[in-house]
C-alpha cells in the first residue's frame, strides 16, 4: 500500500511541477495563421527541434502526409531535408506519430499545441515512476530514497526543460527504462515470456524515434542474453540452458523495422536511406523560397559523403566531447547537475561494498557510459541551442538512482545527506531556471562568435527580465506575481519535499522500527 | 521454451587440460611470425611500407654505408642513432629490398617477433600465468598500429624490442637481486636501446635509478649496490659515451645530435616560433598529449582497461616491487612527456591539437612505445579480475576494439600520419618525371629537404651527390658542372640557395645545363 501511495505521490509531484513549467500558448499553431510568432525566444517553437516534429504532426493530421508543404518546411527549417522534390523533417517520425492523439484530443478546443506538449509531459511522468520502481524494486532502496531518485532525474537535471516541450528525449528514456525493467521482471520468472516482448518492441520503436538510441539499448539486450542463459553443475555434468522465451519478441522487432524500411522506401526512394543523410534545407540561407531543390545527383553525392558511421562518431572528437559534456560551463552534465557527481560515488559503493545488484548496476552504468562516449565522439555534442547536455538525458535517468545507493550504503550519515541536499538545491535551481525561461541557449563556440551569453547565464538574464515560456505563468499567474516570485513558489516547496524525504522521513521510519522492537 | 544441453565435467576438464597443455611460447612465436608476414604483405601490395618520409631516410642511411659515392660507416651520420640502420645494412645491399622498403620490414618484423616473445615472458615472470601472458601477447601483436609499423623501416619496433628485452631482464633482477646475469643482460639490451632511439637513454637512466631505489628499500649493503650499479652503468651508459665520441670524431661536436641544424630541438624551434608547440612548458598539456596519443595507438577500450590494470598492480600490496617494475614500464610515458614539456619533441593529434594549427597529425607513432606497457597492464587487469564475468567483459572489450576500427570510429593513426599527416612522404610530379627521364650520371640533390624519393626514381644511390658525399657536395655547389649530369632543387633548399640564388653560380648553371622540368617549387636541370 505504501508503495502505491508513493507512486501516486510521484505522479502528483510530476504533474504539479511539470505543468507549472509547461511551455506554450492557447491555439492551434500553423492552422490558425499567424501563430508562427511562437518561434521567438521562450516561445514553444523557439528551437527548430520543436518546430520540425510539430510541423510533421500538423502535416500528418491536417494533410495525412509525411511530406511537408513549403510553409511547413520553412517553419521546420533547418531541420528539414530534400528527397526528390519533396520536403521532410530530418528526424524519424516517431515523436510526431506519438503526439498525434494528444493533438487531436485538444484541437477542437484550440489547445492543440499545449496538449501535444502535455503529452510529452505524460511520458516524463512515466519515467519518474519507472525510476522509482527501479530504485525501489531492483536496488531495494527505501521508499523515500526511491522517490528522491525520481525527483533527481525529474527536477534536478536539465531533463526538466525537455519534459515541457516537444523533444524525443523523454520517449527515449522511457523506452530504455521500460525495457530494462521488463528484462529484470523476466529474470525473476523466466516463464513470464510476455515481459520479453517489451525490449524487442522497444528496440523496434526506437528506430522510429531516434536512431542512436538503438545503440543505447545494447546493454539491455546483453542483460536479456545473460538472463536467458543458465549454466550450472549437476551430476558430474555442466548443464547449459538457453531460454528461448527471451527471443520471442524478435518478430515484433522485425515487423516494426520492416514498416520503417517501407517508410524510407516510400518517402526517400530506398529502404536504407535515412532522412538524416539527405541534403538539408535551410530556409534562412535560401533567398528565393521557391528555389528548386537540388538535382538528384547532388543529393546522391551528399548521401555518399554522409552515410558512413565514421562521419557521425569519431574517436578524435572524444576528448573535447567528453570535456564539453561533463564539465564545460556551456553544456557540462556535472556543471548543470552536480548532484550526479554523487552517482559516481554510488557506483564505487556498489562495487566496493556490496556483491548485490552488480549486474543490474552494471547494465545501467553501461547505458551511461555508452551514452556519454557515443555523444562525446558525435560530430556535434552540444545538441545545438539547448539547455544543458540534452543528448545525455538517458544518462541522467540511469544515473539518478546511484546518489541514493551511496547514501544508503553510507548508513545515511548526516554529512552525506547535507551534501546531497546542497547539491540537489543547486541542481534543481539551475534546472528550474532553464525550464521557466528558455531551452535555446547556445554552445560556447557560437555564443562567443555572436557575443552573447551561454549556459545558464543567458537563462539568468531572461529570468531577471521576467521572460518566461511557462504557459501557467504567462496565462494566469503573471497578472499577480512576477517571474522571480513564481520561481520561489515552485522552488521552495520542491526543496522542502526533498528536505523532508532526506531528513524527516528516515527519522519517522526509525521511530516506527524502534516501536516495533 | 528451453534449449538445454549438457557436457560432462570430464569433457570440460579434458578441454581445459588441452588448452592448458598448448605450447604457448611456441604459439606466440608462430602467431607473431604469421601476423608479421600477413601485415607486411598487406602493406607491401598497397605501397604503404615507405609511406613515412622518415622511412625512406632510414633506408637510405643504411644503403649509403655500402653503396654511395663515399661509402662507409661515417654515412650513419650523427643525429639518428645507428643500430636500426646497421641492422638494415645486410638487407639494403639488395636493391630490390632497399627500393621496396622490405629491408626495413625484415628488421622491424624480427623486432616484432622478439618483442612478442619477450612480452609473453615478461608477463609470465610477473604473474606465473600463461593465459594472462598470452593475452598480453595478443593485445600487443594484434595492435593495428604495431602491425603497421612492424612492416616499415621505422625505428619504433627495434626500440620496443630492446626496451622489452631490457625490461624483462631488469625485472628478473628486481625480483632476484642476486641474479647478476640478468642485470648484465638488461644493461646489454639497454645499451642497444641507447643506440636505437633517444628514448633508450631514459630507460637506462631509470633502470639505474631503480637500482638506487631498491637499495633505499632495504638500506644495507651499499657496497654491493655500488658494484652492481657500476657494472650496469659501464655497459649501458657506454652507448651514450660511444655516441658522443662518434659525433665528436665524425662531426666535430659531441653534442651534434642536440646542436645541429638537423636536430629535433632545432626543428621544434620553428614550431615554437609559429606558436604551435602546445605542450612546451605546459605540463598538464604534455601529459594529456602523450596520454591521448598512447590511447589512440593502443585503442580506447584497451587503454581504459590497462589503467584499471595499472591500478590493480599498484594496489597489490603483496608485491613489494610493484613500484619499481611500473617505473620501468612507464619510461616511454615519462620520456615523451618530459621531451614535449622541454620542447624537444612535438606531437600533433587531432583529438587535442587546435583546429587553427597548420597540421593536426604528426609524430603520433611515439604513442606505440607505450603499447607493450599497456598490453601488460591490460593482461594484469584480466589476471586480477576476480569474477569470470569481469574476465569475459575484458576480453569482449578487447574484441570490441576491433569493431571500433571496423566501423571507422577509430583510425590506424600511425598509418594515417604516414598517409595524410605531416610525417608522410611527399610525392611530387617531379618524382615521376625523374623516374621516366633519368638515364645515367650523377644527380645533385638536397637529401635533407626530401625534394623527392630516391628509391622511387630508379637513381642508383652511388649516383647521388648529397650532403654526406664530401667533397663532391661542396664542390658541386660551387661548380655544378664538375661532376653532375642532373640537378634537382627545391625552393629554399641547400641546392637552390647555393646555386640558383647565387648569380655567379646561376650563370654557370644556365651555361652548362638546360631546365627540363619546372614546377612552382621544384626545378630539374640536365647537362647540355
Amino acid at each position: 500500500m505504501k508503495n502505491f501511495f508513493a507512486i501516486v505521490f510521484v505522479i502528483f509531484i510530476g504533474l504539479l511541477l511539470y505543468t507549472s513549467a509547461l511551455r506554450g500558448e492557447i491555439g492551434n499553431p500553423l492552422v490558425d495563421k499567424g501563430m508562427t510568432k511562437l518561434s521567438k525566444a521562450t516561445g514553444p517553437f523557439e528551437s527548430s527541434h520543436e518546430r520540425a516534429p510539430y510541423a510533421l504532426l500538423v502535416s500528418l493530421v491536417e494533410r495525412g502526409s509525411f511530406e511537408l508543404t513549403q510553409d511547413l518546411a520553412n517553419f521546420a527549417s533547418p531541420d528539414t531535408v530534400f528527397s526528390g522534390e519533396k520536403y521532410f523533417i530530418i528526424f524519424p517520425p516517431g515523436v510526431s506519430l506519438v503526439a498525434m492523439p494528444f493533438y487531436l484530443l485538444a484541437k477542437e478546443y484550440h489547445l492543440a499545441q499545449l496538449s501535444t506538449y502535455a503529452g510529452m509531459t505524460m511520458f516524463a511522468i512515466l519515467n519518474l515512476v519507472l525510476i522509482y520502481l527501479i530504485a525501489k524494486n531492483i536496488f531495494r532502496l527505501s521508499i523515500g530514497y526511491a522517490i528522491l531518485s525520481a525527483m533527481v532525474f525529474g527536477f534536478a537535471t536539465t531533463s526538466w526543460s525537455f519534459a515541457a516541450s516537444l523533444y524525443q528525449h523523454h520517449l527515449t528514456v522511457l523506452l530504455i527504462l521500460i525495457s530494462y525493467y521488463s528484462v529484470w521482471k523476466y529474470a525473476l520468472n523466466m516463464q513470464k515470456w510476455l515481459w520479453t516482448i517489451v525490449p524487442w518492441t522497444v528496440m523496434g520503436l526506437s528506430i522510429w524515434l531516434d536512431y542512436p538510441s538503438v545503440l543505447l539499448l545494447i546493454p539491455v539486450f546483453l542483460y536479456l542474453f545473460l538472463k536467458s542463459l543458465k549454466i550450472y553443475n549437476a551430476k558430474k555434468k555442466l548443464n547449459i540452458i538457453f531460454n528461448f522465451n527471451a527471443y520471442l519478441g524478435i518478430l515484433v522487432f522485425f515487423a516494426l523495422v520492416g514498416v520503417h524500411l517501407y517508410y524510407n522506401k516510400v518517402n526517400f526512394g530506398s529502404p536504407t536511406v535515412l532522412a538524416q543523410f539527405l541534403k538539408r534545407y535551410d530556409s534562412s540561407k535560401v533567398q528565393d523560397q521557391a528555389v528548386q531543390p537540388p538535382t538528384k545527383q547532388t543529393i546522391e553525392e551528399t548521401i555518399k559523403k554522409k552515410s558512413t558511421f565514421s562521419n557521425l562518431f569519431q574517436e578524435n572528437r572524444i576528448i573535447t566531447g567528453l570535456y564539453t559534456l561533463t564539465v564545460a560551463s556551456d553544456k557540462g552534465l556535472f556543471y548543470f547537475s552536480p548532484i550526479l557527481i554523487l552517482a559516481i560515488l554510488g557506483i564505487f559503493t556498489i562495487y566496493r561494498k556490496s556483491n548485490k545488484y552488480r549486474l543490474e548496476a552494471g547494465i545501467l552504468i553501461s547505458v551511461f557510459l555508452l551514452n556519454l562516449f557515443m555523444y562525446s565522439s558525435w560530430s556535434e555534442p552540444w545538441g545545438g541551442w539547448a539547455f544543458g547536455p540534452r543528448y545525455l538525458i538517458p544518462a541522467m535517468a540511469v544515473m539518478s538512482v546511484f546518489p541514493f545507493i551511496w547514501l544508503d550504503r553510507n548508513n545515511n550519515k548526516i554529512r552525506a545527506k547535507l551534501i546531497t541536499f546542497v547539491l540537489f538545491c543547486y541542481s534543481s535551481f539551475i534546472s528550474l531556471l532553464g525550464v521557466l525561461t528558455t531551452t535555446a541557449t547556445p554552445p560556447k563556440v557560437e555564443a562567443v562568435y555572436l557575443k552573447i551569453k551561454y549556459g545558464f547565464f543567458l537563462n539568468w538574464d531572461y529570468f531577471m527580465d521576467g521572460r518566461s515560456g511557462s504557459f501557467v505563468f504567462n496565462e494566469f499567474v503573471s497578472k499577480h506575481i512576477n517571474l522571480q516570485q513564481y520561481f520561489i513558489l515552485i522552488y521552495i516547496p520542491l526543496i522542502l519535499i526533498v528536505f523532508i524525504l532526506l531528513f524527516i522521513v528516515p527519522l519517522l521510519n526509525r521511530k516506527q522500527i524502534s516501536k516495533k522492537i | 521454451m528451453n534449449l538445454s544441453f549438457s557436457i560432462s565435467v570430464k569433457t570440460v576438464n579434458r578441454i581445459k587440460s588441452w588448452i592448458d597443455r598448448l605450447p604457448y611460447p611456441k604459439l606466440v612465436f608462430f602467431i607473431s611470425w604469421i601476423l608479421a608476414l600477413i601485415a607486411t604483405n598487406y602493406y607491401f601490395y598497397r605501397d604503404l611500407i615507405v609511406a613515412y618520409g622518415d622511412a625512406e631516410s632510414h633506408l637510405n642511411i643504411a644503403k649509403r654505408v655500402i653503396h654511395s659515392l663515399t661509402p662507409g660507416l661515417a654515412q650513419l651520420g650523427g643525429i639518428w642513432l645507428p643500430i636500426p640502420h646497421i641492422l638494415m645494412v645486410p638487407f639494403v645491399y639488395f636493391d630490390g629490398l632497399w627500393r621496396t622498403g622490405l629491408a626495413g620490414s625484415i628488421v622491424s618484423g624480427a623486432a616484432f617477433i622478439i618483442s612478442s616473445t619477450f612480452l609473453y615472458k615478461l608477463v609470465y615472470l610477473l604473474t606465473k600465468n600463461k593465459y594472462a601472458s598470452f593475452i598480453a601477447f595478443l593485445v600487443f601483436a594484434s595492435n593495428l598500429n604495431i602491425l603497421y609499423l612492424q612492416a616499415t623501416p621505422m625505428t619504433e619496433l627495434p626500440l620496443i624490442a630492446f626496451f622489452i628485452l631490457s625490461s624483462y631482464f631488469f625485472t628478473k633482477y628486481i625480483l632476484n637481486e642476486a641474479d647478476t646475469g640478468s642485470l648484465i643482460m638488461a644493461a646489454f639490451f639497454g645499451f642497444c636501446a641507447v643506440l636505437t632511439r633517444y628514448d633508450g637513454w631514459f630507460l637506462i637512466l631509470f633502470e639505474a635509478l631503480t637500482m638506487i631505489l631498491l637499495y633505499l628499500r632495504r638500506r644495507k649493503d651499499w657496497k654491493k649496490t655500488e658494484g652492481k650499479l657500476l657494472l650496469f652503468a659501464t655497459l649501458a651508459f657506454f652507448g651514450v659515451l660511444l655516441w658522443m665520441v662518434w659525433d665528436l670524431l665524425i662531426l666535430g661536436d659531441p653534442f651534434y645530435f642536440i646542436n645541429s641544424q638537423f636536430s629535433a630541438r632545432t626543428q621544434q624551434q620553428e614550431w615554437l616560433r609559429r606558436g604551435e608547440l602546445p605542450a612546451f612548458r605546459n605540463f598538464p598539456l604534455a601529459l594529456a598529449y602523450y596520454a591521448v596519443t598512447a590511447m589512440s595507438n593502443s585503442g580506447l577500450f584497451v587503454f581504459v582497461i590497462a589503467i584499471f590494470g595499472l591500478g590493480a598492480f599498484f594496489g597489490d600490496k603483496k608485491n613489494r616491487s610493484r613500484f619499481h617494475i611500473s617505473l620501468i614500464l612507464l619510461v616511454p610515458f615519462i620520456f615523451n612527456v618530459v621531451t614535449m614539456f622541454m620542447g624537444q619533441s612535438v606531437i600533433f593529434i587531432p583529438h587535442l591539437t587546435p583546429v587553427d594549427f597548420e597540421w593536426r597529425l604528426f609524430n603520433v607513432r611515439y604513442g606505440t612505445l607505450m603499447i607493450p606497457g599497456i598490453a601488460l597492464f591490460f593482461a594484469l587487469a584480466w589476471f586480477k579480475a576476480k569474477q569470470t564475468g569481469t574476465k569475459i567483459l575484458i576480453l569482449a572489450l578487447f574484441i570490441g576494439q576491433f569493431g571500433l576500427y571496423l566501423v571507422g570510429f577509430s583510425k590506424i593513426i600511425t598509418l594515417a600520419d604516414g598517409v595524410e599527416g605531416l610525417s608522410r612522404a611527399r610525392r611530387p610530379d617531379a618524382e615521376l618525371f625523374m623516374d621516366e627521364k633519368y638515364d645515367y650520371g650523377l644527380v645533385l640533390v638536397d637529401d635533407y629537404a626530401r625534394t623527392m624519393s630516391i628509391i622511387r626514381t630508379g637513381i642508383p644511390m652511388q649516383n647521388v651527390i648529397y650532403i654526406g658525399t664530401k667533397p663532391y657536395w661542396e664542390e658541386s655547389l660551387v661548380a655544378p658542372e664538375r661532376y653532375t649530369r642532373w640537378i634537382i632543387m627545391q625552393k629554399d633548399d641547400a641546392v637552390w640557395d647555393a646555386i640558383y640564388d647565387q648569380p655567379g653560380v646561376r650563370s654557370r648553371l644556365f651555361k652548362y645545363f638546360e631546365k627540363v622540368y619546372t614546377s612552382p617549387n621544384i626545378l630539374i636541370f640536365r647537362r647540355i
